[in-house]
C-alpha cells in the first residue's frame, strides 16, 4: 500500500499495483476501478441493448475506457491507436452498417437461434476458464527503473523494438502489412465488375 | 543573481512566488487558459465571421446591438438560450440529447497538446534557468491525441443525425461520417511529412524542430533562425500545408465543404430537429473544432509560438500572443473561402478526398523521405562520415542513417534528442539500462540531467508528462521556443567519454546539424 500511495504522490500511475486487495484506495487504483467498472457495464450493454446503434455507442464507450486503461499503464501510443483504429474509423464504418440497415423502425428482437446460444453458452466457459487460469502463468518480473516502465510505451520504445531485427516482431509487423494489403486488394476485386 | 524585475523584463518568471511553487502549476493555467480562451472567443469568432464576410460582401454587417455590432452575438447567445427546447416526438431522446454534448466535448480537449509557449523559469535558489512548456499535456503522442479526439468528434453529427428520426438528418450525418473518414487520410499524410521531418509526435518538439536556421543556410544573420522560412510550410516544400489545409476545413464542416448542414439541400443537415441551447452547442463545437484544427495548422506549420523573425521587436512579443494571432489567422482564412467558394458537389468532394489529395500525400510523403536524406547530408560538416548500417548488436540494435557532425573543436556532437529507452531482451540482458541517467557529453556540452535535481524543482505531478521541463543548472534557455535540451542517448554500457563511438542511435529525422539548436544561447537573455 505504501508503494502505491507513494507511486500516486509522486504522479507516476504505472497500473502495476501489487496487493491491491488490501491496499486504500489510492488514485491510480480508484482510476482503474472506475474506468473497469465502465468498460465492463458498457460491454455488458454492447450484448444486451436491443437498439444496434446503441449497442455501437456502447462499444465506443468501452474503446474509450480501455484507452484510458492504456494511459494508466503509461502505454500512451496503444492507447491513442485504440481510440483512433477501434473508436474512430471501425465505429464510423459499423455506425454505417448499422444505420443503412436499419433506416427508421427499431430493430425488433428477432427468433433465438438455439444452436447459436449453446455455442456461445460453450465458447463463454471456455474463456472464463482461461481467464480464471490466467493468474497461475507467471510473466517474466525483470526489476525495471521507474523511468524504463515509464518509457514503456512511448513511440519511441515502440518504434525501436517493432523495428529492431534482433527482435522478434519485425516479421510480424511486416506480415500484417501484406495481411492488409491483400485485403485491399481482394475488396477492390470484388467490388469491380470489370477491372 | 538577476532581480525579479529585471527578469520579468526579459520573459523569465521566478519558479517560487513567496512559498507557492509554481512550476507544477503550469499544466492547470494551460489548462484553464485555453478553455477559458476558446469558451470565451466563440462569440468574438462569430463576430469576426460576420463583420469579415459583410466587408467581402460590401455590406454592412451587424452595427445595431453595441459599438459595432460587438454585442450581437451575445444578443443572439441570449435569445438562444430562452428558446423554446423541443425534443421532436419520436426522436431517440437519450442520444438526441447526448449527441450535442459528443460534439462539443472532443473539440474543447483537443486543445489539450497544443504547444502553448515554453515558459522560461529561474530557481529562485540556485539562480539555474530552466524551462517548462506551457502545455495541459505534454505528452510524446500529442499530434495522436489531436487526431484522435478529431475522430470522435463526428460522432456528434452522425448521433445527431440518427437520432432526429428525419430523412434529412441522417442523410446530413452520414455525409459527415463519410467526409471525415475521406478527408482524415489526406490530413493524416500530410501531417506525417511533418512528422518524419521533425522525428517526434509531440508538438512541443515538433516547434522546437522549427527553431532553426531555414534549410539550405548552414549560417547566416541570426536573425532568421526559427524564422518564417523554417517553419515547416516552406521546409516541407508547400504541398503538405496546403493539403493539410484543405482537409480541416473539411474536417470541420466548414465552406466549401458544408454538405452535412447544406441548407439548399438538406434544410439544416444534421441540426435541423435541434433548437435552443442543443443548437448553440452544435454552433460553439464547430468554432471550438475550427480553433483546434487551426491551431495544429499553426503549430504543425507555422512555427507554433515562434516569432516570424528572431529579432527584439518580435521576441518581445510573447510567444503565446504569436500562437493567438496565427490561429486567428487560420479563423479569417476560414472566412475568407466560406465568403469566396461555393459549396462543392457530393462527388467532387469525394474526388477531391481520394483521386487528389490522398495520392498528392502519399507521393509527398515518399519525396519528404528522401529529402530528408539530402538535407542531412548537406547540413552536416564535411568530416562527418555517413553509415548505413544495420547494426545488429543487441547492445544497440537499431538500423539507422547516422552521422556524426564534429564541431569545430573536433568533439563528437550528438544529435540524437532522445534517450533510448530501455529494452528487454531475450536472453534476460536489457539496454541502456536507465535511459534517465546522465548521459556524458550531452548536447550543447551541458553535463546532462543530472541525477540529484536541484531541491524544489520537482517536476509537475502529471502522470502523462515527461520529466524534462527540468534543465541543469548553468544552461541558459535553448532559443526562442526553450525546450530544454534533452539528455542525449546514453551511451551502450561500458561506454565512457565518447559514448558515440561505434555505437548507432536511433536517428528518426533528418535535422541540421545538432549544433544549431544552441546555437544562440543568449537570445532567451535578451528577451
Amino acid at each position: 500500500m505504501g508503494n502505491a500511495l507513494c507511486r500516486a504522490a509522486r504522479g507516476t500511475c504505472s497500473a502495476y499495483i501489487p496487493g491491491y486487495l488490501n491496499a486504500m484506495p489510492s488514485a491510480p487504483i480508484l482510476v482503474f476501478f472506475i474506468l473497469a467498472a465502465v468498460a465492463v457495464i458498457s460491454a455488458l450493454m454492447v450484448v444486451t441493448n436491443v437498439n444496434p446503434v446503441r449497442s455501437a455507442l456502447s462499444l465506443v464507450v468501452t474503446f474509450l475506457s480501455v484507452a484510458l486503461l492504456y494511459i494508466t499503464l503509461s502505454a500512451h501510443f496503444i492507447a491513442a491507436v485504440q481510440i483512433i483504429v477501434y473508436a474512430g474509423a471501425i465505429m464510423v464504418l459499423f455506425l454505417f452498417v448499422i444505420m443503412l440497415l436499419n433506416l427508421g423502425a427499431p430493430a425488433e428482437a428477432e427468433p433465438k437461434n438455439k444452436a447459436q446460444s449453446r455455442a456461445a453458452l460453450a465458447l463463454s466457459a471456455v474463456f472464463l476458464t482461461a481467464l480464471a487460469l490466467a493468474p497461475l502463468v507467471t510473466f517474466s518480473t525483470d526489476a525495471k527503473s521507474e523511468a524504463a516502465i515509464k518509457n514503456l510505451g512511448t513511440v519511441s520504445t515502440i518504434g525501436a523494438s517493432l523495428y529492431n531485427p534482433a527482435l522478434p516482431w519485425l516479421f510480424p509487423f511486416e506480415a500484417t502489412s501484406i495481411l492488409l494489403l491483400v485485403a485491399v486488394v481482394g475488396a477492390i476485386v470484388l467490388a469491380k465488375r470489370r477491372i | 543573481m538577476p532581480s525579479i524585475g529585471n527578469d520579468l523584463l526579459h520573459g523569465i518568471l521566478p519558479n517560487y512566488i513567496g512559498s507557492f511553487h509554481v512550476v507544477p502549476w503550469v499544466p492547470y493555467i494551460a489548462l484553464a487558459g485555453i478553455l477559458g480562451f476558446i469558451l470565451g472567443i466563440v462569440p468574438g469568432l462569430i463576430w469576426i465571421e460576420r463583420v469579415v464576410i459583410a466587408l467581402m460582401q460590401d455590406r454592412s454587417g451587424p452595427n445595431r446591438v453595441g459599438p459595432r455590432g460587438l454585442l450581437q452575438t451575445m444578443a443572439d447567445g441570449v435569445k438562444l438560450f430562452f428558446k423554446e427546447d423541443i425534443s421532436p416526438r419520436s426522436v431517440d431522446l437519450k442520444i438526441y440529447y447526448l449527441a450535442p454534448v459528443i460534439a462539443m466535448i472532443p473539440a474543447l480537449a483537443g486543445g489539450g497538446t497544443l504547444p502553448l509557449q515554453a515558459l522560461t523559469f529561474r530557481n529562485v535558489h540556485s539562480g539555474a534557468l530552466f524551462t517548462q512548456n506551457l502545455t495541459v499535456g505534454d505528452v510524446n503522442i500529442g499530434l495522436l491525441y489531436i487526431l484522435a479526439l478529431s475522430s470522435l468528434q463526428v460522432y456528434g453529427v452522425v448521433l445527431a443525425g440518427w437520432s432526429s428520426n428525419n430523412k434529412y438528418s441522417l442523410l446530413g450525418g452520414l455525409r459527415a461520417s463519410a467526409q471525415l473518414i475521406s478527408y482524415e487520410l489526406a490530413m493524416g499524410l500530410s501531417l506525417l511529412c511533418v512528422v518524419v521531418m521533425a522525428g517526434s509526435l509531440n508538438l512541443n518538439d515538433i516547434v522546437a524542430a522549427q527553431n532553426v536556421m531555414p534549410w539550405p543556410l548552414k549560417s547566416g544573420p541570426a536573425e532568421l533562425k526559427g524564422s518564417i522560412f523554417s517553419w515547416y510550410w516552406c521546409q516541407s516544400l508547400f504541398v503538405p500545408v496546403i493539403i493539410y489545409t484543405i482537409a480541416m476545413i473539411a474536417e470541420t464542416n466548414r465552406a466549401p465543404f458544408d454538405l452535412p448542414e447544406a441548407e439548399s439541400e438538406l434544410i439544416a443537415g444534421f441540426h435541423t430537429e435541434y433548437s435552443s441551447m442543443k443548437f448553440a452547442m452544435f454552433f460553439m463545437g464547430e468554432y471550438a473544432s475550427m480553433l483546434t484544427v487551426c491551431g495544429l495548422n499553426a503549430a504543425m506549420f507555422w512555427g507554433g509560438p515562434l516569432p516570424p523573425f528572431n529579432m527584439v521587436i518580435f521576441t518581445v512579443v510573447p510567444g503565446v500572443v504569436w500562437f493567438i494571432l496565427k490561429v486567428m489567422l487560420g479563423i479569417v482564412f476560414y472566412v475568407w473561402l466560406r465568403a469566396t467558394l461555393p459549396r462543392l458537389r457530393y462527388d467532387a468532394l469525394m474526388n477531391l478526398g481520394w483521386k487528389r489529395l490522398l495520392p498528392v500525400g502519399l507521393v509527398w510523403l515518399f519525396l519528404i523521405a528522401g529529402f530528408g536524406l539530402v538535407r542531412e547530408t548537406g547540413a552536416a560538416n564535411v568530416n562527418e562520415d555517413i553509415t548505413v548500417a544495420a547494426d545488429n548488436s543487441v547492445d544497440n540494435p537499431t538500423l539507422s542513417v547516422h552521422y556524426r557532425p564534429t564541431s569545430s573543436t573536433g568533439e563528437v556532437k550528438h544529435i540524437g534528442r532522445k534517450a533510448l529507452p530501455s529494452l528487454p531482451l531475450p536472453g534476460g540482458r536489457k539496454l541502456n539500462d536507465d535511459p534517465a541517467a546522465p548521459a556524458p557529453g550531452a548536447e550543447n556540452g551541458t553535463p546532462g540531467q543530472p541525477a540529484g535535481q536541484p531541491a524544489g524543482v520537482q517536476p509537475a505531478p502529471q502522470p502523462a508528462q515527461e520529466e524534462r521541463h527540468e534543465e541543469s543548472p548553468g544552461n541558459p534557455g535553448n532559443g526562442a521556443s526553450g525546450v530544454a535540451p534533452l539528455p542525449v542517448t546514453p551511451p551502450p554500457a561500458g561506454g565512457a567519454g565518447r559514448p558515440n563511438e561505434g555505437g548507432e542511435r536511433v536517428r528518426l529525422a533528418p535535422r541540421e546539424g545538432g549544433e544549431r539548436r544552441g546555437e544562440n544561447p543568449e537570445r532567451r537573455e535578451e528577451r
